[in-house]
């Protein structure tokens, strides 16, 4: 297991080393630069050259993306250009946001989307799947933004039940925080309940047509006892795949939602800085969610052989 | 025709069940959505120990300030907005962009207008109480004028972008003296910039190692908590001296009647969902952004002071001939376009003076007036072939975007090519900086002066591509005003500068885009001004 965990880990160095190149040159290919937003239409060269080279902008391109590697390995992702703060401080403050966000809409998709798609594929081609197989394309169809808007229009403007924006941690309200992430929680769950339930409705299918289940049926075991017992456990593979890549494109792409919602995490943090050409921020926010994929996805792979023995690491 | 069934007591007493079941789930549902409305608001509705007796008023800003530090290279327009309300200066701007006193009472200029002398007003006391003299006047423009302090300013005293300050003395505790290397009429505007206003500051402001800590300053709001990325909250500072002259600008009497909290928001409907909701009670909004009446919020709607500007590249091989930027310019009816934009809400004004300024005058208004028949000689004269010219503007700022769609169309029924190119923002930025565009859509930020704002228009494209106009006659005309103070003169001189772009036509100047903030009824005092900071002195709720 942890020559496992050390090979896949080693395989990630390349991966990583590719994606700090590319966001590195992305990022400086998009025209403009942060000293010339930040003075936008104000004529002053001289202002202008001062804050290149503070910023080490006037540096060549390949110097400074030697600079910004060297700083990396000793765990410097630099300092912000427009916030003036350490990018590692940024990302410590906005990720837990988008994570408590992102892991309670995955944890609340998987208690409906799990059982859901179980039921459909036991009542294929019924009215309860044709009822689920049917949700699902609605939920699906749903931009989270969409969602969030509605959401917002009926719990915060009309019903004036919850805030419309706005984050408090728990640690600073406690339980008033609650009352910031319903909404969030809601819009980005919709969406990932559908992608789940198509998963694990689909595999639950294939399952449920393996000889071992007719053996089950033949036992006279109870249906729930065959669905529970040997169904769903063969039918989670698949779908903890699917769960893994969800999470790791949440984590990674919450930008939207955290508009909507006016909430500080990281995806906003990144589109902020893209707008700004905050470019240690951007390539510090790229690089942690390039790291994020690949934890993820060998968090899944770790935890595949628990629901299919036949596999092993 | 359906027949209705008649419910068998098996079904019934299903449908009990069913009914009781819904039932019992509304009311789960109900009591969950209460239970979470029943929590604390927010942790920002706990009310704060320094002022516990003032209402909040809540004002949605697009971001947040990224620093706290007045006229610092970091900051932002919100910067400055904040700021406006927690420090002051010498003297301070009136709605017209005219100068008043402020922390000085009065000032002597000597007769050679190199020598300024303040004399500074009794009583003034910072936000951490102690008291304001001519030694705090001194340390802010020393600070200010560090490398480190990134002072984006620093330009306007040490002789690159005005006069060079030679000296700062005080002679008593109430008398602050600035000497010049050259008389300068700008040199009390400078002060007043809002962007990068001479703040006068406690050295309190920084810790002892002489790091930036927040703005200690002697206005009427204390910069209370700031919360990066998500809220400023400025409270009422109780031994505020207001001056007693009428309020206006930032001049005059001020007295802060509410805590104010700047709620960092980015999206505009979210911003317009939060003031449905209440829970923000005023917000910027453009011509294009007005959401639907409602008896809970107004529009608050003044002239503003930033120009938006239709800019030729006169560089470029075919827009270099003057008679097709001319021709541009009659072939359309601009006040049509500006009236069409901004929903009726902004003037045709075709001078880079504001309408709204005391220095406006009716030479500044003559603008083009359409005129196809001479367009059309114009173009014949230019041996114009139909080439096709690319507009550049932006969706982030509506209004550039709208005036964009509208002259190409209306260029194109004149005859002249045009196809619209969308761009990010900040890719606009650095094509207008770097003079890569052939017409452009843009926006001008507000200059407290038309000198400050012919200034930056003005110049030699082969040294500072971002300049507009290249005319060495109106660059000696502009400098020969450098140190007369006299309206009268200076009205002229932009009068005839304004003559002479509208022969040259670099550009053509649309309108100032108007000062329009969505106000809830709760509140009292709101103005607008045509720099466009919200001011919240002198505003209450109720």
């Amino acid at each position: 297991m942890l020559s496992y965990i050390i090979k896949r880990l080693s395989m990630a160095v390349p991966t990583v080393f590719i994606v700090t190149l590319l966001v590195f040159g992305m990022i400086r290919a998009i025209p403009g630069d942060p000293a010339s937003l930040m003075l936008g239409d104000l004529n002053d060269p001289v202002l202008l050259q001062q804050m290149r080279h503070s910023f080490g902008l006037d540096q060549s391109i390949p110097a400074q993306f030697v600079i910004w590697v060297s700083h990396l390995l000793s765990g410097d992702f630099g300092m912000s250009i427009v916030r003036h703060q350490p990018v590692l401080e940024l990302i410590r403050e906005t990720f837990p946001v988008t994570a408590e966000i992102v892991l309670a809409a995955t944890f609340l998709a998987c208690l409906i989307a799990i059982p859901a798609g179980l039921f459909a594929a036991w009542m294929q081609n019924r009215r309860g799947d044709l009822a689920v197989v049917m949700g699902s394309i609605m939920l699906v169809s749903i931009p989270s933004f969409w969602a969030g808007i509605l959401l917002i229009w009926l719990f915060g403007v009309k019903l004036h039940l919850l805030p419309t924006f706005g984050y408090q941690p728990f640690s600073q309200v406690g339980w008033a925080s609650f009352k910031y992430l319903v909404l969030p929680v809601i819009a980005v769950t919709l969406g990932e309940i559908a992608v789940v339930t198509r998963m694990m409705r689909a595999s639950s299918i294939e399952v449920l047509r393996l000889e071992y289940i007719a053996h089950a049926r033949a036992k006279g075991l109870s249906e729930r006892r065959v669905l529970l017992r040997h169904t769903l456990p063969n039918a989670f593979g698949p779908t903890l795949t699917v769960i893994g890549l969800v999470l790791g494109h949440l984590l990674a792409g919450g930008a939207v939602i955290e508009t909507v919602f006016t909430l500080p995490g990281m995806g906003r943090l990144l589109v902020e800085s893209i707008y700004s050409r905050d470019y240690p921020v951007v390539q510090g926010c790229l690089l942690v969610i390039a790291l994020l994929y690949v934890l993820t996805n060998l968090v899944v792979d770790l935890l595949y052989p628990i629901f299919d023995p036949r596999l092993k690491l | 025709m359906a027949i209705p069934v008649s419910p068998t007591p098996r079904r019934l007493a299903a449908r009990r069940v069913g009914n009781r079941r819904i039932q019992s789930m509304k009311r789960a549902a109900m009591a969950g959505a209460l239970a979470i409305a029943a929590l604390p608001a927010s942790g920002w509705a706990q009310p704060s120990a320094a002022a516990p007796a003032f209402p909040e008023i809540r004002f949605a800003i697009n971001t947040d300030t990224t620093t706290s530090m007045p006229g610092n290279v970091l900051r932002n327009t919100f910067t400055d907005e904040i700021l406006a309300n927690v420090v002051e200066s010498l003297v301070a701007l009136k709605s017209d962009s005219s100068i008043a006193p402020m922390l000085a009472d009065s000032w002597d200029i000597s007769p050679d207008g190199k020598q300024y002398t303040f004399h500074l007003r009794h009583g003034v006391v910072f936000h951490n109480g102690t008291p304001f003299t001519s030694a705090d006047v001194k340390w802010s423009y020393d600070y200010f004028m560090k490398p480190q302090s990134g002072y984006v300013c620093r330009g306007n005293y040490d002789g690159h972008r005005g006069p060079k300050v030679l000296a700062v003395t005080t002679p008593d505790p109430r008398t602050v003296v600035f000497e010049l290397d050259r008389p300068s009429a700008l040199f009390l505007t400078h002060m007043t910039e809002p962007r990068c206003p001479l703040a006068i500051l406690s050295p309190a402001s920084l810790d002892k190692n002489g790091t930036w800590l927040k703005p200690v300053g002697t206005g009427p709001f204390i910069f209370s908590e700031w919360k990066q990325g998500q809220y400023v909250l400025l409270t009422p500072f109780a031994q505020y001296r207001s001056r007693t002259e009428p309020p206006s600008g930032l001049a005059g009497a001020k007295h802060p009647r509410a805590n104010v909290r700047f709620v960092a928001v980015p999206d505009e409907a979210a911003q317009v969902s939060a003031l449905m909701s209440g829970q923000i009670d005023m917000m910027h909004i453009s011509e294009n952004t007005r959401p639907p009446s409602d008896p809970h919020w107004h529009v608050i709607a003044g002239p503003g002071a930033d120009p938006a500007a239709f800019l030729m590249q006169t560089r470029d091989p075919l827009l270099a001939d003057v008679r097709i930027r001319r021709a541009i310019a009659l072939a359309v009816d601009l006040p049509g376009v500006v009236n069409a934009v901004s929903g009726g809400l902004a003037r045709y004004n075709s001078s880079l003076t504001p309408d709204a300024e005391a220095l406006y005058t009716a030479g500044d208004a003559v603008g083009y007036k359409q005129n196809l028949p001479e367009v059309k000689r114009l173009l014949a004269a230019a041996g114009y072939a139909g080439q096709t010219l690319t507009l550049e503007t932006n969706r982030r700022y509506v209004h550039m975007y709208s005036s964009a769609v509208y002259m190409q169309s209306l260029l194109s029924q004149a005859g002249i090519k045009v196809k619209l190119q969308v761009v990010e923002w900040g890719t606009q930025v650095n094509d207008f900086r770097s003079g890569h565009f052939q017409l452009m859509s843009f926006g001008y930020s507000a200059r407290i002066e038309p000198a400050l704002m012919y200034g930056d228009v003005l110049g030699d494209k082969s040294k500072n591509p971002m300049v507009q106009w290249e005319n060495p006659k109106a660059r000696a005309l502009l400098r020969s005003i450098d140190g007369v103070t006299d309206p009268a003169a200076r009205k002229q001189v932009f009068e005839q500068l304004h003559q002479m772009m509208m022969d040259d036509v670099p550009m053509i100047v649309l309108n100032d885009t108007p000062d329009l903030t969505l106000v809830s009824n709760r509140l009292q005092g709101v103005t607008t001004w045509p720099l466009g900071l919200q001011r919240f002195f002198n505003v209450t709720k109720n």
